[in-house]
């Protein structure tokens, strides 16, 4: 029950998320097109090279744990 | 029988020099020669700026009429010309800029970017002109391009200025595959030439156009500052981890990214795996070569007089050039309002090494930093910064795609 139940969200999620945000962005004018894309680009940038940045720092952790246990 | 008629007929070529069209391709020419100039004479990225002319001089010959299409194009250029195969093999379906990412990624060294990985948001910073222009040329285009735009029909339209603004903004990236990618896949072909041209010649102008934009936004006591930097490379697991790393969630928050960053760190695992050594250099080397060869040429074959000498060319160098001064003023006003809250400060030089152009970008700035003070060494800072600038100009070219994409509606 609960199972076919969280099934159901989920599709209706999916569903919304395919349909109504791509069709809303579409209707959008062309500035605040370019706004949206320049917002959410320079965003998303900054974001993934964060991420990015975290990876490093957990592998240099776990470089310099490997160079300790060799020595 | 008339000869008259046979000679013009034999000696087509020469009667279509005599043509407007003809008058065309000796502009075509001029272009092709000053590029050619610029790789000898004054070694401007020369493996690219010549094979990029030479391909020029070739697409612009006079035409012959083409046997399968009964259309005129130059016998390099026809449906089966050598070109036209290696356009339709290389640059159509994204392979070319993929295997030049693989030889890249073979080249790049991540290790001072590991040690020292605050640089990496200078990657980020630099990417301020592409956007910035992407803005801009949204407003120039309707308003400069009435004519183009008004070919497009409906939301087309719409859809077009889009499409050129942002491989125009992409320019600023000063990376050539990328903005082939993004163009192509915008399905630009019209505008290819003018486009790539713009992101190959300037990423060459590099030394050029980055050093009057960084003098004019900094002051001699900043570009005086010094860094200090160790000499021991990053540990090898870390070194190995990365491109796996990297490319796992490239591909899993900008999936468009995935096929740039994935060659990128796939050349770049080869080079650090240690047990590689012969195709590493493979990629660096015959790959890389073969690639350039083939790419410059392809390029230099898409600047067909016809597509070339139009006013929407003047707009996209224009613009081009815009987004690689907003790259670099982006960067390194980007350093400037990290050294408001840092101790250890930045020489701000270093955040215009966050644009893509590897190595030549950060041997600018070293340059730059070596004329104002000979003892100031910040070639590794500013290639960390450098190979930052390379992935963030890919993730930005991904993080493009999918955005123009959704507002798009493609």
């Amino acid at each position: 029950m609960l199972g076919a139940w969280l099934s159901m969200a989920s599709e209706a999620v999916v569903t919304a998320a395919e349909t109504a945000a791509p069709t809303g962005l579409v209707a959008l004018s062309l500035p605040m097109k370019g706004l949206v894309t320049t917002v959410f680009g320079l965003l998303g940038v900054f974001l993934v090279l964060l991420l990015f940045f975290v990876s490093i720092k957990l592998m240099q952790r776990i470089g310099a744990k490997k160079e300790n246990a060799h020595e | 029988m008339d000869v008259w008629a046979l000679l013009k007929e034999l000696f087509s070529g020469v009667v279509y020099m005599g043509t407007f069209e003809g008058v065309k391709t000796l502009i075509m020419f001029t272009i092709a020669g000053i590029l050619i100039y610029l790789a000898i004479k004054k070694d401007y990225e020369p493996a690219l700026l010549l094979p990029i002319g030479f391909g020029a001089i070739l697409a612009n010959l006079p035409p012959i009429i083409d046997a399968v299409t009964g259309n005129p194009a130059a016998s390099v250029l026809g449906s089966e010309g050598f070109l036209t195969v290696l356009f339709n093999a290389g640059i159509k379906n994204e392979l070319f800029p993929i295997l030049i990412f693989i030889a890249v990624g073979a080249m790049i060294d991540f290790s001072p970017l590991l040690k020292e990985p605050t640089m990496i948001f200078f990657g980020a910073a630099a990417q301020f002109g592409i956007f910035a222009t992407f803005l801009l040329a949204l407003f120039l285009i309707p308003n400069v391009l009435p004519d183009v735009i008004a070919m497009a029909e409906g939301p087309e339209k719409q859809s077009l200025v889009l499409r050129l603004a942002s491989a125009i903004g992409i320019i600023g990236a000063a990376d050539g595959p990328t903005t082939l990618y993004v163009a192509n896949h915008f399905k630009l072909t019209e505008y290819m030439a003018p486009i790539s041209v713009a992101a190959y010649s300037y990423m060459s102008l590099v030394p050029v156009i980055q050093p009057p934009v960084i003098r004019a936004l900094t002051t001699k006591k900043e570009r005086t500052i010094r860094m200090t930097y160790t000499e021991q490379r990053a540990p090898r697991v870390a070194l190995i981890l990365f491109p796996i790393v990297v490319t796992a969630l490239a591909g899993i928050i900008v999936p468009m990214s995935a096929p740039l960053v994935g060659s990128l760190m796939f050349g770049n695992l080869l080079r650090e795996c240690g047990v590689l050594e012969r195709l590493s250099k493979t990629a660096q080397n015959e790959l890389a070569n073969l690639v350039t060869i083939l790419l410059g040429l392809t390029i230099g074959s898409t600047m067909v007089a016809a597509n070339f000498l139009r006013w929407d060319t003047l707009l996209i160098l224009g613009l081009g050039l815009v987004a690689f001064v907003f790259d670099t003023a982006g960067g390194v006003l980007f350093a400037k309002l990290i050294n408001l809250f840092r101790k250890n400060k930045i020489n701000p030089m270093i955040g215009a090494a966050g644009i893509s152009a590897f190595p030549m970008s950060a041997r600018v700035i070293q340059k730059m930093a070596k004329a104002e003070d000979p003892y100031n060494f910040i070639l590794m800072q500013s290639i960390s910064a450098n190979v930052s600038g390379q992935l963030g100009s890919i993730v930005a070219g991904g993080l493009v795609i999918t955005l123009v994409g959704l507002v798009i509606g493609w």
